[in-house]
């Protein structure tokens, strides 16, 4: 314990760029000078002053922003189709709501999230003691190229927006820089929640690994006991060389078994020389004399006799073994805790990531095709004007939630990957105890898995994928055919009017005939627009 | 890196292989490393050219895609763009998988030594290689025939315009590759599912003779024997799981665009259908349609026997006649080890391949067919 104290390093020392930058932007409220000297996150009063100013500075920008460009052109907002304009009010809101939501969350976990950091030193300690070494380096580097990139494309997208389709000659517009404010505040977070979740999915697959390890030294231990044992037998010992090669005559009861599994005895016994051992030799043993054979060789031949040798290979060691495995097994429950915890706490912000996520893509898509419609569309979304910056957009957007979902399926699979590893170990060192011990573990595994959910709405897996790609396509085709009949409706309206006005001239020209004809063409119009739908 | 496989995948491999949908060299060849190079080049060149075709026909101004109407047009349009998708996922995956391509066929052979009886049917012997392919054999020759044929009749009945001549020449070799890899997915699954079959049918005795020991007649060993065949089956179905994860591994991505692409074909040939029928329009290719529903079916239909098999075993196994407590612990531990490791043949997890499937994608054509017939008359009303 004492030595293993310093070697293992705090999860959190790689969090250093990414804490001052969020407690700068107001992502977090811990306390900066603790999280430097002693690599913690713990509560601190000043930070959450700090970060509730922040919050009430931001959303204040924001409505003014929103104002400010609302107001912008008033003859824009009379253009409007109703939907859109409806769409536009709700949307503009949403990554404000998104944003406080993180904030918030943020603000009433603080002391939580260190305890979760805490939890996770400890099972690293735990790890290490178990000689699995998760390599924590990896994800400082994670870190930097995920801030690098949230950067380039905020950069992108605001610098683009800004010169091609803002007014720059008026002071007011520099206020358009608020309007990344949300996004990048709820991508730190989530980085924050990304890079916790890659660390845990780590930690799962360094178990796995050591597993899987066990199973290979194994197998190697027994390939060289295979070739120590050839060695003995061309050495001289003409009876058990028999007994391997063909089935003995005491098996004359086996004989029709053999027979009809003979394909596979006879193969398998000609493939690897330990498994064939293994399965013809116990027979023979038992009616052999037994101490005679090389001390070896009893365990090699007879499962049950195992544990009373001593060998490089852990698995032959049942009871070694044991602690091993309920070790790593109960290491393996404390990680799926510290990952309930994990998504506990970030349930909300991702909620709303979500729904941000599907609402924004849809809005942007429906804005697109009103843009290339030269329909008018609300002020916030005037990036939709443009087809790249809406492909950047859309990247940016979807690239978060899809990461986000695959990260926590694929953290979920690692875990569930524990349980194979687990029965390959009892599989190939076939020995009582270790099946008892195997099959008591594999189903304290089986139910004791982690999934990630958004407050049990959906589950984060890829199969979400498939449900939302599909409302988002039958939303997008929905509003594009109420957009198109308001459209057409509105073409209606005004070449009735016009009609209406030509009719007027004609009628004042020719009074005679004035109310009668009018009247006429009303009818005759109103008649006719249905027929174009 | 080289195959050893039996005749029939053997040349079907080779087949794929000049379409370069398969990246690895096989048993005959000489020079291993060479021609995986080769190989890697080849793909890569019809990569290009495939990519070419695509980008001339989404930004030509001649008529390769619809020209009467603006959605007619965006429909084509998407048509190529995913065919594109699917073939560089394709190409891409055959490129650089290899490796799990490599550990599949390298399982598969261990595998094949281990389970079939008769591991190398003697030359010559082609019946009983077709028998054991009969699922694959149909799948490929059957709807590789009917798009021949389907093809030949739309040539011989259709009046081609410019527009129909410029879009099939240049659509129709997408369809070609994108079908073949559907063939290829469903060659791979019939090696899974031969294997899970195998280990069912060897566990069928298992449990006869373990009734017949417990029934009629019981000799010393007879337990341990049963116990050590289990503990055989155990690392046989280990190896099952991981040939189907191989499997998802290096294929998952271009399962995904494939379905998409068909799909999306689907979806938008049903469209036209309704389009060229209510306007009155010559044109029947809509037809062509009917090789892409059948490759969906085939596949699902693949994957689904795989999946099914497994229950299968479990059931199989829990028939054993047990009476003594190592074998009963020996049974556990299979059971829960195949509760650990279940066969789910999946696209990135997005989609499971089963028969529940085949009912969404229907339900979801037709609703998209109700929308779209909703747009129809809206969009080409202007026109009329």
């Amino acid at each position: 314990m004492s030595q293993s104290m310093p070697s293992v390093k705090p999860l959190l020392l790689q969090f250093q760029q990414l804490f001052a930058l969020s407690k700068f932007v107001g992502v977090l409220p811990q306390d900066l000078t603790q999280f430097r000297t002693k690599n913690v996150l713990e509560k601190s009063r000043n930070g959450m002053f700090y970060m509730i100013g922040l919050l009430i500075i931001y959303v204040v920008l924001y409505i003014w922003l929103i104002i400010a460009f609302g107001e912008d052109d008033p003859a824009v907002k009379a253009s409007q189709s109703t939907l859109t304009f409806v769409i536009g009010l709700f949307l503009t809101h949403i990554g404000l709501i998104m944003m406080a939501t993180d904030q918030i969350t943020a603000l009433f976990n603080q002391g939580q999230l260190g305890d979760l950091y805490e939890r996770l030193r400890v099972v690293d300690e735990r790890l290490y003691r178990e000689q699995c070494l998760v390599d924590n380096s990896y994800i400082a580097k994670r870190i930097r190229v995920m801030i690098i990139m949230t950067v380039i494309f905020e950069l992108f997208i605001l610098v683009s927006t800004y010169i091609k389709l803002v007014d720059y000659t008026q002071w007011l517009s520099l206020l358009w820089i608020v309007s990344v404010v949300p996004t990048f505040v709820n991508t730190l977070d989530k980085i924050w929640f990304a890079v916790s979740l890659y660390a845990l999915k780590e930690r799962f697959e360094a178990i796995n690994s050591s597993l899987e390890d066990l199973v290979t030294e194994h197998e190697k231990h027994k390939a060289f006991l295979a070739r120590d044992d050839d060695g003995n037998d061309t050495a001289g010992n003409q009876t058990a060389d028999s007994s391997e090669s063909q089935p003995p005559q005491y098996d004359a009861n086996l004989e029709y078994l053999y027979k009809e599994l003979g394909g596979i005895d006879i193969g398998s016994l000609r493939g690897s020389g330990s498994k064939s051992r293994n399965r013809v030799a116990p027979i023979a043993h038992s009616l052999n004399s037994f101490g005679e054979r090389i001390p070896r060789k009893p365990h090699q031949i007879n499962p049950n006799q195992m544990m009373n040798m001593a060998h490089e290979s852990e698995l032959s060691n049942a009871t070694k073994v044991e602690e091993k495995l309920n070790n790593l097994c109960q290491v393996h429950d404390e990680i799926c805790e510290i990952g309930k915890a994990m998504n506990g706490l970030w349930s909300y912000p991702i909620l709303s990531l979500m729904a941000y996520g599907f609402l924004i893509f849809t809005a942007q898509l429906y804005f697109l095709y009103c843009a290339t419609r030269s329909q008018s569309i609300p002020p916030l979304f005037r990036s939709a004007k443009d087809p790249l910056i809406t492909v950047i957009i859309l990247v940016y957007t979807s690239g978060k939630c899809i990461y986000l979902i695959y990260l926590s399926w694929k953290t979920s699979l690692a875990s569930k990957r524990t349980g194979i590893s687990l029965h390959k170990c009892g599989v190939v060192a076939d020995d009582n105890l270790i099946y008892e011990i195997v099959n008591h573990l594999s189903l304290k595994l089986l139910n004791h898995s982690v999934d990630f959910s958004a407050c049990g709405f959906f589950t984060l897996d890829m199969e979400t994928l498939y449900g939302v790609s599909g409302g988002i396509t039958s939303y997008l085709i929905i509003l594009i055919q109420f957009n198109l009949a308001a459209q057409q409706a509105k073409e209606a309206l005004q070449s009735f009017n016009s009609f209406n006005e030509t009719a007027g001239l004609v009628g004042s020209a020719t009074e005679f005939f004035n109310t009668s004809s009018t009247l006429y063409n009303l009818e005759t119009t109103t008649m006719m627009t249905p027929s174009n739908y | 890196m080289s195959l050893c496989v039996d005749q029939v995948l053997h040349y079907h491999l080779r087949f794929y292989q000049l379409l370069g949908l398969h990246g690895l060299p096989l048993s005959g060849d000489v020079y291993l490393e060479r021609n995986s190079r080769v190989l890697r080049l080849w793909g890569g060149c019809l990569l290009i050219s495939f990519s070419g075709v695509a980008l001339l026909c989404l930004i030509s101004d001649d008529a390769y895609l619809y020209p009467d109407d603006g959605f007619g047009y965006f429909n084509d349009a998407m048509k190529y763009g995913f065919a594109e998708l699917a073939v560089l996922s394709i190409y891409v995956e055959t490129m650089w998988q290899r490796s799990h391509q490599a550990r599949f066929w390298k399982l598969y052979a261990e595998l094949a030594t281990t389970t079939t009886p008769t591991p190398t049917p003697p030359l010559g012997n082609v019946g009983i290689l077709m028998k054991r392919h009969r699922r694959y054999l149909i799948a490929f020759y059957g709807t590789l025939l009917t798009e021949m044929v389907l093809l030949g009749m739309f040539v011989c009945l259709q009046d081609i315009t410019r527009n129909l001549l410029l879009f099939w020449t240049t659509f129709q070799p997408f369809v070609f590759v994108v079908h073949l890899r559907n063939t290829q997915f469903v060659l791979h699954l019939e090696v899974v599912r031969q294997q899970i079959r195998q280990l069912d049918s060897e566990l069928a005795l298992l449990v006869e003779y373990s009734g017949f020991a417990s029934g009629a007649a019981s000799f010393p060993g007879f337990e341990d024997y049963l116990r050590r065949q289990l503990r055989e089956k155990q690392l046989i179905y280990e190896r099952i799981y991981e040939l189907c994860f191989s499997f998802r591994r290096s294929f998952s991505y271009s399962m995904l665009t494939v379905l998409l692409m068909i799909y999306i074909r689907i979806a938008v040939d049903c469209y036209f259908m309704l389009y060229t029928v209510h306007n009155n329009i010559n044109n029947i290719d809509y037809f062509l349609i009917l090789p892409a529903v059948l490759h969906v079916v085939v596949l699902i239909y693949a994957s689904q026997s795989c999946m099914q098999m497994v229950p299968r075993i479990a059931y199989q196994l829990h028939n054993i006649v047990a009476n003594s407590p190592a074998l009963s612990l020996q049974i556990q531990n299979f059971s829960l080890q195949m509760l650990h490791e279940p066969v789910r043949i999946d696209c990135l997890g997005i989609i499971i391949l089963d028969s529940h499937l085949l009912t969404r994608t229907a339900c979801a054509v037709s609703t998209y067919m109700i929308y779209t017939t909703q747009l129809m008359p809206k969009l080409s009303g202007p026109s009329e």
